[in-house]
């Protein structure tokens, strides 16, 4: 109790109340820029904070990564390419929001979900880090294998109009995935002897590619004089959320936050799994899962709350092991280090009061991203009036800006061009592009970790159904298809009926 | 009809539109400065920005300790510093990179002993030890061998070997694939010591160290800090440290080298800053300056020794005696192993 409170009293500088705003305001701009990620934010921002003190400088790491895991839905919703990966669930049900003239709600909800999301995660983090990091040490190979498979079986209720295509979506995904070097045999797959490829594609250009670029090429039909819509800037602050709307978006941030955190403190996954397990249990366990897809408000609330919900605890085995949860806690452990704290065992003991002080500061955070972003909702709403033979012209500067800053090579501008022709033909051809990404996703962990389990286990299958964990998601990950399968085959009788 | 022609002509605008966007930025960036600059005397060196390139990702250890190098730029050399990651390939992607960059002295690269004395042997590389001068050393990495006690009964190497003769084969995390170098001594470990054991190879580090904490491999390789705390609350123990002469890791104590235990697996993992050998020697001797400077800095050195590291000044000469040493030392290992 006492490390608690000299955490509150460090906590309690105008300083740090002057940083997180500062921080939240440079995340969101990273976080909604496709191809511009919390993690480059970060970097960039780790040497101004050399001279600040480290409750100060670690806040406002904080603060970018939580503004950047928010941010990434403003552009979700608006023009349909999520800001970083943890986005993309919130594509489903955002973007069809936003076409139907309520993009101000879309953006409230993700604004509000997502702030939910982060104050359990802050909660988590500040009350149950030792239990929940014990917990994950027992994820080894077998459990992630599952935990990836759990991933996969989203594909079942993300492809609505065709299994088939979903799988085989998942599969080119997964092939993607497969290109570069196999850490495990040291062997080069898929590289055709080209040096770049060596090291395989990265999953924010795959994500560019895939979402902007192919986005911008499937408008390309779009004819300003009889397509544009005339959009009143008065009604677009109009579509307010009603209360029963906030009412009916209880349980899915229920559900949200609490897979947020789960998925968030196991090492390796993060807040783009996070957010599509969760929109795949809301759909699933909804009276309505026909209206998901379709600008379901409940879709953006699920996603929202998980992505950011995976913020805090993304930070537990980070602190607790020493083990980073995703790309953006490796940057921050390396950001605590420069400050003089070694994440790990040892932590909580030697330098208690300044991670009380920025455990708490994480609720600090999250108080003040809803008050930003409550002010600035309306003026990105207003990105729906700009005409969009210019927004496209923007979005696609924007996104070749991205793809080249990620490595300052022109190579990853070729493969975005090279996945967006790519996906822009599927997508013409019905294909869904969410199995694709997850696919990309998935396909290492579960591949590396079917591997790495066959070692340990001498070749023998069953040490997937023997450990509870993992027997425990593949269960769970079977039960959601079967239920989704029963499901669909029920609304088609009725609908014949 | 009409409307597809239509269609079809818009995708090819608009890929017409991506390809002359890219083409733009080509040339400048393909080499990353304009010929010019190669022509300029050293004296005037150096006028714009240099950059690092650091063949390991963002966060850790080398990244970690080049990027507080980088911060010093404006105040010991005047112009600004930055680290551009390429990661892939082992390492041999950054090199293609450092190699392609115009050797005007703006672009330094971060290499270590393995791109030379252990990656050829495993992949066909396009470089020599020729191609690149190094500069001036930037730490030494010194790997333990790691083991689990409370969940495996292992503290010694006595009860290592005990451990296989009850039958098991020793499962082995590695920070890498084959071809890595913590890889290939942890294994040559084991040759040596003629125990059955598998290596389970991680994505680094870090992941190896989780694994062995939570008990799903029998022993596991790292380096400092990594493993420090793990160690220092006692839930890992030390087996042994392939660096001949045995290291003293703060709040541990002296951990005993495998050679003095009786068994022949010794390495000194190194990384340094190196760049192309035609580099003008006027500007060799400016970027060493300049690194020297940094290290020799009070604030620097604090940093360091937070960290739980030392920076190593290791000039040229020791620097290639060491690779050498080490490409020697890794023909009979890696003929161990095959």
């Amino acid at each position: 109790m006492d490390l608690f409170f000299a955490g509150l009293e460090t906590l309690l500088q105008w300083q740090n109340f002057l940083i997180i705003p500062v921080g939240l305001a440079l995340g969101i701009v990273v976080g909604a820029i496709p191809g511009l990620t919390s993690d480059l934010g970060i970097i960039l921002c780790i040497p101004l904070t050399y001279g600040m003190d480290p409750t100060m400088a670690i806040l406002m790491l904080l603060a970018i990564y939580c503004g950047g895991t928010y941010g990434g839905s403003i552009t979700a919703i608006l023009i349909n390419t999520p800001g970083t990966s943890a986005n993309a669930a919130t594509l489903f049900d955002g973007y069809p929001m936003a076409k139907k003239g309520e993009a101000y709600k879309a953006l409230s909800m993700a604004l509000f979900a997502s702030t939910i999301g982060g104050l359990i995660s802050a909660g988590s983090l500040l009350f149950l880090a030792p239990q929940i990091a014990k917990i994950t040490l027992l994820f080894g190979p077998a459990e992630y294998l599952a935990l990836a498979i759990f991933g996969l079986s989203v594909i079942a209720s993300v492809s609505n109009k065709s299994i088939f295509k979903g799988l085989i979506g998942a599969c080119i995904g997964i092939f993607i995935s497969t290109i570069g070097m196999d850490n495990i045999s040291g062997t080069t797959r898929f590289v055709f002897g080209k040096i770049n490829l060596m090291s395989g594609i990265n999953l924010i250009i795959a994500l560019i590619g895939l979402f902007a670029i192919s986005e911008i090429m499937m408008k390309s039909q779009y004819n300003p004089r009889t397509d544009r819509k005339i959009v009143d800037a008065s009604s677009i602050t109009k579509s307010k959320i009603t209360r029963e709307e906030y009412k009916r978006c209880r349980k899915p941030i229920g559900i949200g936050s609490l897979t947020g955190v789960i998925i968030g403190a196991t090492p390796g996954t993060g807040g783009g799994l996070a957010a599509f397990i969760a929109y795949n249990q809301v759909k699933t366990t909804s009276k309505h899962p026909e209206t998901f897809g379709e600008g379901e408000i409940e879709g953006v609330a699920a996603s929202e709350s998980a992505n950011n919900g995976a913020c805090g605890s993304t930070m537990i085995p980070m602190l607790t092991l020493g083990v980073p949860g995703d790309g953006a806690t490796a940057i921050l452990m390396g950001a605590f280090m420069i400050h003089g704290m070694v994440p790990g065992p040892m932590l909580f003991r030697e330098q208690g009061n300044i991670l009380y002080a920025i455990m708490l500061g994480l609720f600090v955070v999250n108080i003040f991203m809803y008050l930003i972003g409550s002010v600035f909702t309306r003026f990105y709403a207003h990105i729906t009036r700009i005409p969009y033979e210019l927004l496209a012209c923007i979005v696609l500067t924007f996104c070749i800006a991205g793809a080249y800053s990620t490595s300052n090579s022109l190579y990853d501008v070729y493969i975005i061009i090279v996945v967006g022709i790519l996906a822009y033909f599927l997508r013409r051809m019905d294909f869904q592009l969410v199995p694709i990404l997850l696919g990309i996703v998935l396909g290492p962990l579960a591949e590396m970790n079917f591997r790495r389990a066959l070692i340990l286990s001498d070749g023998s299958l069953s040490i997937f159904v023997t450990r509870p964990i993992s027997l425990g998601f593949l269960l769970i990950a079977l039960g959601s298809v079967l239920l989704f399968a029963w499901r669909n085959s029920r609304a088609k009788k009725k609908a014949l009926a | 009809m009409k409307s597809s022609m239509k269609r079809f002509f818009t995708v090819l605008l608009a890929l017409a539109l991506l390809i002359s966007v890219t083409a733009c930025g080509a040339k400048p960036a393909a080499n990353g400065s304009t010929p010019e600059d190669s022509e300029k005397p050293a004296d005037g060196f150096p006028e714009k920005q240099v950059t690092i390139i650091m063949p390991w990702s963002l966060g850790g250890g080398p990244d970690t300790i080049a990027r507080q190098i980088a911060s010093y730029g404006e105040k010991y050399l005047g112009v600004p510093v930055i680290v551009e990651n390429k990661t892939g390939g082992a390492g041999t992607i950054a090199m293609a990179a450092a190699l392609q960059a115009a050797d005007d002295g703006y672009s330094m690269i971060v290499a270590n002993g393995p791109l030379f004395s252990l990656t050829p042997s495993f992949q066909n590389v396009n470089y020599t030890i020729d191609d690149i001068t190094p500069l001036i050393g930037m730490r030494e990495v010194e790997f333990v061998v790691l083991s689990n006690p409370g969940k495996s009964g292992i503290e010694t190497l006595d009860q290592l070997k005990e451990y296989a003769a009850s039958g098991k084969t020793i499962k082995y995390a590695t920070t890498g694939g084959p071809g890595n170098d913590s890889y290939t001594m942890i294994s040559v470990l084991f040759k040596r010591l003629g125990l059955p054991a598998e290596a389970v190879p991680y994505d680094g580090g870090q992941d190896a160290i989780n694994a062995l904490a939570g008990g799903h491999v029998d022993i596991a390789i790292g380096s400092p800090p990594v493993y420090r705390d793990y160690v220092k609350s006692g839930e890992l123990a030390c087996l042994g440290t392939f660096i001949p002469d045995g290291i003293e890791v703060d709040g541990i104590g002296r951990i005993p080298s495998f050679k003095e235990q009786g068994i022949d697996a010794e390495f000194i993992g190194m990384d340094y800053f190196a760049v192309r050998s035609s580099v003008d020697d006027a500007k060799k001797k400016v970027l060493t300056e300049f690194l020297q400077k940094v290290y020799a800095d009070p604030e620097f050195q604090k940093f360091m020794s937070e960290m739980g590291m030392k920076a190593w000044d290791g000039t040229e000469d020791e620097i290639l005696q060491k690779i050498d040493e080490q490409s020697k030392a890794m023909e009979d290992y890696i003929t161990l192993l095959k």
